[in-house]
């Protein structure tokens, strides 16, 4: 089973992300902030990252510049799902490594095509 | 004198207030966190009729549920906002803390520096309008 890491700090951001991509049949594993993320990041290689930018601790583009970093996450898809919509931040993001940049709030449907289209 | 006496009497009013608002903020992000969270619970159960009923083949087709997780997410754009408007309120509070102890309106650079630097709006979005996906 593929597995999704969804880092956000919303918890029921999370809940709706885990729901939504474990009803399209992944497996998900949650953390609360950049740092939490990077640590499971390490433990167990997965699939696909999806996470928030704006957390205590460590924000997503530290997360995406801190998993490039890491042969196991060199091509690996990451995508940034925020309320952030600008382009200057959408460039950040894009300069760290991002795959993909999707404003907040998500629809699953679209979610999970998303998903689909560039996980490995 | 009477003049400064009068605005260090409104600073004085007025800290307790903002601390006041500061407050409620808080706690009406928790109900909001609450009710989100029960509605969640609410989703799990109804994707259990689903899968019940599809005999474990249940994907998110229906599109009542799928805008109504779109909606839910109100939730964390208000609690950004709430974060934001409370934080606003720390920075005035200390601002004014400081000009009624001292007399004077400037305060501390740290402050000054978080005023200055922080974000105009917290969040862009006016609705609840699935926002735009973007591939690199």
């Amino acid at each position: 089973m593929l597995s999704i890491l969804a880092v956000d700090d919303s918890p029921s951001i999370r809940q709706m992300v885990s729901f939504t991509l474990k009803s399209a049949g992944y497996s998900v594993i949650e953390a609360a902030d950049g740092t939490e993320g990077l640590a499971k990041a390490k433990e167990k290689a997965v699939n696909l990252v999806l996470t928030d930018q704006n957390m205590p601790l460590m924000d997503g583009i530290t997360l995406v510049k801190n998993l490039r970093g890491l042969p196991m996450y060199a091509t690996t898809p990451i995508l940034i799902l925020t309320t952030e919509s600008s382009d200057d931040m959408k460039a950040k993001g894009r300069a760290a490594g991002a795959t993909g940049w999707l404003v907040k709030p998500f629809d699953p449907v679209r979610l999970v095509e998303i998903v689909k289209k560039v996980i490995r | 004198m009477e003049h400064a006496h009068s605005v260090t009497q409104a600073i004085a009013v007025i800290g307790p207030q903002l601390r006041i608002a500061q407050s409620e903020i808080g706690r009406m992000k928790g109900i909001i966190d609450t009710a989100a969270t029960e509605l969640l619970s609410s989703f799990g159960e109804i994707q259990g009729v689903f899968r019940a009923v599809d005999n474990g083949q249940f994907v998110i087709a229906d599109a009542a549920l799928s805008r109504a997780m779109t909606a839910l997410q109100f939730q964390d754009m208000v609690g950004q906002l709430m974060t934001g408007l409370s934080e606003r309120i720390g920075m005035a509070t200390h601002v004014l803390d400081h000009a009624s102890r001292t007399g004077e309106a400037s305060t501390t650079s740290e402050v000054t520096e978080q005023i200055h630097t922080f974000p105009r709006q917290v969040v862009l979005q006016h609705d609840v309008a699935s926002g735009d996906i973007e591939l690199f």
